[in-house]
């Protein structure tokens, strides 16, 4: 077989599982958004309606801004803490020493880590009653003692942030 | 495996019984099997496959199966989910309408949004002679939905006030009554600095919707609802908003509850009182064995007691939950389901379930009936503390949560409110907001017109 082919054919199988497991659904997602269906009411989707979904997404649906723009600044802030931190870790871990191989294996240690175990563990650890982190700011800073992490939605955004980046 | 002397002879009467029966000519009519069972065993070799919420009560019933099994020839296959997954496992099976469940156990509320696939059983239920006035008004009404019953509530729970005797005691201050008992107790409690909070509640905004499990309880004693007859959003009347403040009040103004309310959901707050941080909790009923468990409390029997829910504005209107039992339109075994069903509801079932504290080897402990007969049975009561009789006191005045499709959206948006709320935020505003929002979800719904 000439080079010029195996290539294509190399990668064939990879563009074939993309196409099946990605674009597959992108393109049957975008014509069901297109379609009325009630999953409360029938397991069929309806007729088709045009536009009608994303007029109500765009300028009636109560929540749809308010998701926009949290999940725009939990991109944001993850991305570029977790970009910064892994930066600076790397920086500090260049010029070797004995503990660099413990300290590497420990920073590997959130990778091994399911993200819901991470967030499940970080719900425990900012549990107003027996939580590890919330005790330890409380202790550290006792103005922080009363704060309830979970409940103030600027303060649980924070905390899925962190819990992000660390994981 | 240990097998006691009464299962042998229950196992052995119930096998002659079947045997009895199926062998006879002049007997073959649904009647004459117990539980409305049909004879012959028509299904037998089939196998039940059920999806069912973690609980020792239903442990309890998949342990007797073999029970079933002998009479039917009916083999099940049980699925046990934790609470916080169903939903979304419920969800699952019925978008895949692949019939991989017989069986399925929900929330009511989750019953009205997933109705389209689960069977009614009207026509079944007046076949066998069986009627839903056995169970409580509230916990039956949970079951149905536009006119149809969709299932059996075989778990299902009364909202009751759990209380330390010992604290209050020591306070010389008789068990609450009212809301303003409950504050009268916190205020004590906060005066003489005992290292205890007053009561758990449970704030936070998860998902569950758990939020509004005592604020329904202030909402309806106001004589306010949720929504008028077109399913419009009324809990932001004057006497609803009202009842909202003093509800979140209890926490933001009056400050009885434990300060972590704001982030516990129903879990974290039975916890709390579990290990002796707070003093009082309104909670369901089944909570109650938990409390005195040595395995997940710290506390014990003569420490914890219970009484109906407190009065707000002299009346106490409870809210009753359930979790029905219903056949899927998917199962290739519908028939054999129903057999299952049948035997799974029978109230003598209930009752062994909830006195025996041994199946199979296996320690089993439940004090979870729903048929008024077993609430109000001697034995049941004696072998759980008179917590069923307390129970069927807190039913005889108690509602759901509204039955159609939008329900747990809506949910959603006022359990926000009431977080945000708690959290600090303004009440009437916040419940008054949330009240348009969710009109205009009903709207789209068709609704609210």
């Amino acid at each position: 077989m000439k080079d010029r082919y195996l290539k294509y054919l190399l990668v064939a199988p990879a563009v074939l599982v993309v196409f099946a497991t990605a674009v597959v659904p992108l393109i049957d997602s975008l014509q069901l958004s297109l379609r009325s269906w009630k999953l409360s009411r029938s397991n069929e989707p309806g007729p088709y309606v045009g536009f009608e979904n994303y007029e109500w997404a765009l300028f009636e649906a109560p929540d749809m801004w308010n998701a926009v723009w949290v999940t725009s600044m939990y991109t944001v802030a993850t991305v570029a803490l977790t970009a910064l931190l892994a930066l600076a870790l790397a920086m500090l871990l260049v010029r070797g020493g004995r503990l660099r191989v413990t300290v590497q294996t420990l920073l590997i240690l959130p990778f091994a880590m399911s993200p819901a175990l991470v967030g499940v563990s970080f719900r425990f650890m900012f549990n107003p009653e027996f939580g590890l982190f919330d005790a330890f700011f409380g202790l550290l800073f006792p103005p922080l003692a009363q704060i309830a992490w979970l409940s103030k939605p600027h303060l649980a955004f924070a905390v899925c942030v962190l819990a992000d980046v660390w994981g | 495996m240990k097998t006691s002397l009464s299962s042998l002879a229950r196992r052995f009467l119930t096998a002659a019984l079947a045997f009895g029966f199926a062998a006879s000519p002049t007997h073959t009519v649904a009647a004459d099997l117990p539980y409305a069972l049909k004879a012959g065993q028509p299904y037998a070799g089939t196998t039940i496959k059920i999806l069912s919420v973690v609980t020792p009560q239903f442990d309890g019933l998949r342990l007797r199966d073999p029970e079933f099994t002998e009479l039917t020839g009916i083999k099940t296959q049980w699925t046990f989910i934790p609470f916080a997954s169903l939903q979304e496992k419920v969800a699952a099976v019925g978008v895949a309408a692949d019939g991989s469940y017989d069986v399925v156990n929900y929330l009511d509320s989750w019953g009205p949004p997933n109705a389209h696939w689960l069977v009614p059983i009207d026509e079944r239920l007046e076949a066998d002679g069986i009627s839903m006035d056995r169970y409580p008004p509230a916990f039956a009404q949970s079951a149905s939905f536009e006119g149809r019953t969709l299932g059996f509530p075989l778990r299902a729970h009364a909202q009751l006030l759990f209380y330390r005797t010992d604290v209050l005691k020591a306070l010389a201050m008789a068990p609450p009554k009212s809301w303003d008992d409950v504050i009268a107790i916190g205020q004590a409690i906060r005066a003489k600095n005992v290292d205890i909070e007053p009561i758990a509640l449970y704030y936070h905004n998860d998902g569950n919707r758990q939020a509004l499990f005592i604020w329904l309880n202030f909402l309806w004693a106001a004589g306010a609802d949720v929504f008028d007859a077109n399913h419009c959003p009324i809990w932001a009347s004057e006497a609803g908003l009202k009842a909202s403040e003093d509800y979140v009040g209890l926490h933001t103004v009056q400050k009885v509850t434990n300060p972590a309310s704001l982030s516990f959901v129903e879990q974290d707050a039975r916890q709390s009182f579990n290990q002796g941080k707070s003093a009082m909790i309104p909670v369901w009923w089944w909570a109650y064995s938990s409390m005195t468990n040595p395995k997940s409390s710290v506390l014990n029997k003569s420490q914890v007691a219970f009484t109906g829910m407190p009065t707000y504005q002299g009346k106490a209107v409870t809210y009753a939950i359930s979790m029905p039992f219903s056949i899927s339109k998917y199962s290739n075994n519908q028939d054999a389901a129903w057999e299952f069903m049948k035997w799974l509801s029978n109230p003598q079932l209930e009752k062994r379930n909830a006195t025996e504290r041994e199946v199979g080897g296996k320690k089993i402990v439940n004090n979870v009936v729903t048929h008024i007969a077993n609430l109000q049975d001697e034995d049941v009561n004696k072998a759980n503390d008179r917590i069923q009789q307390a129970a069927w006191d807190s039913l005889k005045e108690s509602s759901i949560m509204p039955q159609i499709a939008q329900w747990p959206e809506v949910a959603d948006i006022i359990a926000g409110a009431i977080a945000k709320a708690a959290g600090g935020g303004n009440t009437r505003a916040l419940m008054s907001a949330a009240a348009k929002r969710a009109t205009k979800v009903l709207r789209r719904a068709g609704h609210c017109r």
